[in-house]
């Protein structure tokens, strides 16, 4: 008999706990910010959510100001070296930024001695889902961005537009389209790297990025 | 020295030490005011949403077997592979069967009780295999030669100071205080190795059948680089960790981060379904998920016990008991401590070497409150007592000297009798008593009580 079998078999006992409902729990009912559904609401409730963590917001009305947003963000940082994920939408963006000596490398062709030792300072992605009751940024490896951009570089800014951002997590954990197709791994960001584990005291950037920035983009 | 008496020595030294106790006072009340607070803000109602969670904790112990199979199915047809360990030798083995294979020589690891569970810091120091602990906490203890004091905050007992002469003696920087430089010392320190090892180990905090994923919760990135750099990836999950539904996180997720840390969600929530596909960029090209028994199925086939399975491990009971608080995580030399620790080691490791544990309990309930799974702590404490007495053949004597005890005690002319008897037994225990210091025997009243109430002595 297999260590498998055998393991199962020791958990077939009859139970005696009482057999319980399994509808998929709503999330309305339990939290007491679960936010209103109007656009607007739930821009603010993300907004206000991700500030409080730590997250530079900019809430744009075009490309153009998109790309002079992550220009901004761009000239913040020491060194010229990004990444940037194959979104058609963040490479647009990207491409727009004016009068910039700048160089994006290609993830697929980046090796990881060359992502440690070339100091990218920057990966910019798009993402999944935008979760309005937290302040939340869901994205998956199939966006193209892999699992390595979004968070090896000290600053990772992420590219949406306001039709992404979901009332609460629930929405976008059953969201078919999402769970489908063939993605290996997909993060929750809910603010910068952060640790307290430092007499409780809160320090941003422990190993992943110390900054984080959303372009959120009316469509 | 036996694991009681360990515990009987370092619980007395601890419980003298007020630099521990006024660190730990610190650590502790920061954590309150933010997990009452965040409960607060997040919750409409905090019982209603530790009832919801408790629903469904059971439902996934009454169909745990079919849960495992469909978990098992659904990961492995995306091509990563699910080991099944009996205990902690066989998880040891199935790792340095794949250290073997692929010829490592480093390992990687982010926070995980599970392989404190099952040793694997000893295990791979005896292959001469090296280790990198990531997570900041677990990195600080590592370098101290310790184990993690706390479940969720393995270094709640190292000051600034403490961690600022460790790193100066162990990383080389210049001696500083500040949190922020400790930190970026250990990032620096760390980078190489997410970049160089061959393995990344990490635990998981949540396993999903419906999903066939392994969901990770921390706040440092470590994990997530863990998972993303090194060519392979291991984890180590109990086989309890599971939810039915990828969905139920909506609720586990902001549950276990209110409870653990006093935050409305931790910085990254990840899960991974598998080795890197066709279609991506990176991540590793295998994955290998360790399910581990480890004495949780005989847990589940007691009745009593079984819905300690349901803890998702936020640590929340520790904080919450007096006892944790004023002899230290240390004390319990357990990888679990505070009250979940002092139900479930008894269980995984034997009743005779840890039941003193459960006796290191005033019954106060404060950590059944605050569990968000609605596990009845203290009464499983009890219920602990009870089974160590039921398994324990020394205590069957003794259970038969109470008996007669009670026989006599509880009948008043036998007590009389018996009165005289007693005070000529007093002065001869005496000496011996009083060598213990805590306990002093009383002085033996000229009359008993009955006497006096006969004579009405107590009328005015
Ligand atoms: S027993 Fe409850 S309070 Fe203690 S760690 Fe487990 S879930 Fe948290």
């Amino acid at each position: 008999m297999s260590s498998r079998d055998r393991i199962l078999q020791n958990l077939q006992v009859p139970n005696s706990l009482k057999k319980e409902s399994s509808q998929p729990f709503q999330d309305s009912s339990i939290y007491s910010d679960y936010p209103e559904k109007t656009k607007e609401e739930l821009i603010e409730a993300f907004r206000a959510h991700f500030l409080a963590l730590n997250g530079e917001f900019f809430h744009v009305r075009s490309k153009e100001e998109a790309a002079e947003r992550v220009a901004e963000l761009l000239h913040s940082v020491e060194g010229n070296r990004y990444l940037v994920d194959s979104n058609p939408l963040c490479r647009d963006i990207f491409s727009s930024v004016p009068e910039l000596e700048k160089q994006f490398d290609d993830i697929t062709k980046t090796s990881l001695e060359a992502m440690e030792f070339a100091e990218y300072s920057i990966g910019l992605t798009s993402a999944d889902f935008l979760v309005a009751r937290t302040g939340s940024i869901v994205l998956r490896s199939s966006i193209a961005a892999g699992r390595r951009l979004s968070v090896l570089p000290p600053l990772h800014i992420v590219v949406a537009t306001v039709e992404q951002i979901v009332p609460s997590l629930d929405a976008a954990l059953q969201n078919s389209e999402f769970r489908n197709g063939e993605w290996s791994y997909g993060t929750i960001i809910t603010g910068p790297s952060r640790t307290s584990d430092i007499e409780k005291i809160l320090v941003l950037g422990a190993h992943g990025p110390k900054r984080l920035a959303l372009i959120l983009l009316d469509a | 020295m036996n694991n009681y008496s360990h515990f009987l020595k370092e619980a007395k030294t601890m419980a003298a030490n007020e630099t521990h106790r006024l660190k730990i006072k610190k650590a502790i009340t920061s954590y309150e005011t933010q997990v009452a607070a965040m409960k607060k803000q997040q919750f409409s109602d905090w019982r209603e949403a530790r009832d919801v969670a408790t629903g469904i904790k059971n439902e996934v112990l009454e169909n745990l077997p079919d849960l495992l199979q469909q978990f098992e199915e659904k990961l492995t047809s995306r091509g990563a592979k699910v080991l099944w360990a009996e205990n902690a030798e066989q998880a040891r083995n199935y790792i340095g069967e794949i250290i073997a294979r692929h010829n490592a020589r480093k390992v990687v690891k982010s926070k995980s009780m599970t392989t404190e569970e099952i040793e694997l810091n000893e295990y791979l120091e005896k292959l001469g295999i090296e280790n990198w602990e990531s997570d900041l906490g677990e990195l600080i203890v590592q370098l101290a030669g310790e184990k993690p004091y706390h479940i969720v905050t393995p270094a709640m007992h190292k000051s600034k100071s403490e961690i600022a002469s460790l790193f100066v003696e162990k990383l080389g920087i210049e001696y500083t205080e500040n949190a922020e430089e400790l930190t970026m010392a250990a990032r620096a320190h760390l980078r190489k190795a997410f970049v160089t090892a061959d393995i990344g180990i990490t635990g998981a905090n949540f396993i999903i059948a419906d999903e066939g994923a392994i969901v990770m919760t921390e706040n440092e990135g470590n994990g997530r680089l863990g998972m993303a750099c090194p060519k392979v990836h291991i984890a180590i999950a109990g086989i309890e960790k599971m939810l039915p539904r990828l969905a139920d996180l909506s609720l586990f997720l902001p549950l276990l981060s209110t409870s653990g840390t006093g935050q409305q969600l931790t910085g990254y929530n990840s899960f991974v379904r598998g080795p890197q596909s066709a279609t991506e960029p990176d991540g590793p090209e295998e994955m290998i998920v360790i399910l581990l028994d480890n004495g949780r199925s005989g847990i589940y086939r007691q009745e009593k016990f079984q819905h300690v399975l349901r803890c998702i491990r936020c640590g929340a009971c520790l904080n919450a008991c007096p006892v944790f608080r004023t002899v230290g995580g240390h004390t319990y030399a357990t990888t679990y401590q505070g009250p979940i620790g002092s139900i479930i080691t008894p269980q995984l490791r034997g009743m005779g070497e840890w039941q003193h544990l459960a006796h290191a309990c005033s019954l106060c309930g404060a950590c059944t409150e605050v569990c968000p799974v609605g596990i009845d702590l203290h009464h499983l404490l009890l219920e602990t007592r009870w089974q160590a007495e039921q398994e324990d053949a020394a205590s069957k004597k003794w259970h038969f000297a109470i008996q007669m005890w009670s026989k006599v005690i509880t009948k008043r002319k036998m007590v009389d009798a018996l009165r005289p008897l007693l005070k000529l037994f007093i002065p001869v225990v005496k000496p011996f008593m009083s060598a213990n210091q805590q306990k002093r025997l009383p002085e033996m009243a000229k009359k008993s009580f009955a006497q006096m109430w006969e004579k009405n002595e107590f009328s005015r």
